[in-house]
């Protein structure tokens, strides 16, 4: 298969076909949290995307050059990787508040909600470990450095824009008339199974 | 100075701990954890070929190489001869092929004349109840031991599919359309090497 | 005795994590496929959040507060590694289906959330009752979820290898609720009945105060 195609097809399966919010349930917490707005929704997508890829790129040099080497990967991935991510964030958090108040007040209160997000956990990890997430996308092979980022940019675009959409969704169903029982959370998870039942239908795209 | 140096501290023994306990852990279940692996191929590959009672890994880097670009699209990890007493009985191939909930692991049984004795799946993450009737459903299993020997894949895309998991049902028979181009593969090259 | 019942029903009634909560979620709709597999989550997730909690809870006069959440972080990420570990050496066929949802306990805020919020600030033995009680609560939802899509959407239910209930042979089932969406359906429907279930008896409650 040739590189571009690779890329291409990384970045697709990530996105769409195995949409991580929408059919492989990760990352919930926030679909269901902040989705009841469409700016924090907007805010939440991409303070996902910088974080995910942060996360990857320092959890793929982390095993490559010191877990898999030491032979200790296999008992120490999960503390090593989510105490990665959780200082990571923290740091982000710290220098973006001194050196850019833009960007800071923009996703500065998503970070620290992001580091007990699992979808950035499982991406970061699926990008260092591979066969951790039992994707199509990866049979059998580990992700170079540059495939591992694709992928991630992948996955966290597809987790903005199944975000966004979602929110767009609630905004609507605000003004419908739902039965007294089912207002808010009820009829919030029954519209993210019709949204899921859609992606569904992705699923066979290129033969992933 | 000397509070920061406490903090320190705390996170320091807090991450040795950590890391003394888990490698005991690790210490005591990797051998289990091995074991159990073994366990499960062995039970796999004497599934598909009931009769042998040896099983050797070929590990000649021409036959991979040639068996690996058959495979696609799956992912071959490992040919393995069988014997019956030093006789030869057959070939097991191990491959892993695209499913519905990710890669599916199976093991497929070839006779001496490359038709199919058995199939078994390894590992699978397809929907409980839905994809795993591949596994269930025991007529979609015995339809590739009516494969003739030395069949293609044309022989297998006409074999029926399971409604409803018809993408799990589509994994297998990938990974038995695999099989039978590595028999063919693996057959050339070692009769061109001797 | 009594103050530790209190604090263990907590969890599975007034602040049960999943349906009051909504916490936990992801690993709660993607395990629950089969109650076989919700069961020993739910097992996984009780153990890792009482004895996360006990840790913590004896080891917090020495924590300092300004580095806790890391070291929090730490002990449960062990515990869950524990878990992951034993979890593959004994039962390779529960592993094999939880998979990656084990790793991924890590990352259930409600473990972390309650070292904080209780464990923290709490003597041993009650935060075990809070760790258990909350543990259950979320085990409770998880299982009867599972029970309702496996039952509805296989027609049976089925506990390695041997049948415990079975539709009658006329009932085809939709396949829908074994999919991702049906997941999302089924916990919607679920929350709007509990939701029920709590308006009825605040309902009878005020009755019998008013009759008084």
């Amino acid at each position: 298969m040739s590189t571009v195609s690779q890329f291409a097809l990384l970045f697709i399966g990530g996105a769409l076909i195995n949409n991580i919010l929408l059919t492989r349930f990760i990352g919930l917490c926030p679909f269901f949290g902040v989705s009841g707005n469409m700016e924090t929704s907007m805010g939440m997508s991409f303070a996902v995307v910088f974080v995910m890829m942060m996360a990857s790129t320092a959890t793929w040099v982390v095993w490559e050059f010191v877990l898999a080497p030491l032979g200790v990967g296999e008992f120490l991935y999960i503390p090593a990787f989510i105490l990665i991510i959780a200082s990571l964030v923290q740091f982000v958090e710290m220098y973006l508040r001194k050196a850019s108040p833009v960007l800071y007040r923009a996703m500065g209160i998503f970070l620290p909600l992001i580091t007990t997000n699992c979808a950035v956990l499982a991406t970061a990890t699926e990008s260092a470990k591979p066969g951790f997430f039992k994707l199509n996308i990866a049979v059998g092979a580990s992700l170079s450095l540059g495939q591992a980022l694709i992928y991630t940019l992948g996955v966290s675009v597809g987790f903005g824009f199944a975000l966004i959409t979602f929110a767009a969704l609630r905004e609507r169903l605000e003004l419908a008339g739902v039965p007294r029982l089912f207002k808010g959370t009820p009829i919030a998870f029954i519209t993210a199974g019709l949204l899921s039942l859609a992606y569904v239908g992705f699923s066979g795209w290129f033969g992933l | 100075m000397l509070k920061s140096l406490r903090l320190v501290i705390a996170v320091l023994v807090a991450c040795v701990a950590a890391a003394t306990g888990l490698s005991l852990t690790y210490a005591w279940t990797a051998p289990r954890i091995a074991e159990q692996d073994r366990l499960a191929e062995e039970r796999s590959l004497q599934a598909v070929l009931p009769e042998a009672d040896d099983f050797t890994q070929i590990d000649d880097p021409a036959v991979i190489e040639a068996a690996t670009a058959a495979a696609e699209p799956t992912d071959l990890q490992g040919v393995y001869r069988a014997t019956r007493g030093g006789v030869d009985e057959g070939w097991a191939v191990k491959v892993a092929s695209r499913g519905y909930g990710g890669p599916m692991q199976l093991v497929i049984g070839l006779d001496t004349s490359g038709s199919v004795t058995g199939v078994s799946i390894l590992a699978m993450n397809e929907t409980p109840g839905l994809g795993t009737k591949v596994e269930t459903e025991e007529w979609f299993m015995a339809q590739f031991m009516d494969l003739p020997p030395g069949f293609t894949d044309t022989d297998v895309r006409a074999l029926d599919s399971i409604s409803g998991s018809t993408r799990s049902a589509h994994g297998v028979r990938n990974g038995v359309a695999a099989a039978g181009r590595i028999f063919a593969e693996v057959l050339s090259v070692m009769e061109g090497g001797s | 005795m009594a103050e530790w019942f209190r604090t263990f029903r907590q969890g599975i009634a007034i602040e049960n994590p999943l349906t009051v909560l909504m916490i936990g979620l992801c690993a709660t709709l993607a395990v629950s496929t089969q109650l076989k597999n919700a069961v020993f989550m739910g097992l996984a997730v009780v153990f890792v959040i009482t004895m996360s909690n006990v840790l913590v809870s004896v080891f917090r006069k020495h924590i300092p507060s300004e580095v806790r959440i890391p070291i929090f972080i730490v002990v449960i990420a062990s515990f869950v590694t524990i878990v992951d570990l034993v979890m593959k050496a004994f039962v390779p066929s529960v592993y094999q289906v939880l998979g990656i949802w084990i790793p991924l306990i890590v990352v259930n805020c409600m473990i972390l959330g309650r070292a904080e919020a209780f464990a923290y600030n709490n003597r041993p033995l009650l935060s075990i009752a809070d760790g258990m009680g909350m543990g259950t609560g979320f085990w409770l939802v998880m299982v009867i979820l599972a029970a309702i899509r496996e039952l509805f959407g296989t027609g049976k239910i089925v506990w390695f290898g041997s049948t415990l209930i079975a539709l009658p042979s006329g009932y085809e089932p939709p396949s829908l609720l074994l999919l991702f969406p049906g997941a999302f359906l089924v916990f919607g429907f679920m929350i709007a009945g509990s939701r029920w279930l709590n308006e009825r008896s605040q309902a009878r409650a005020e009755a019998r105060a008013c009759r008084r």
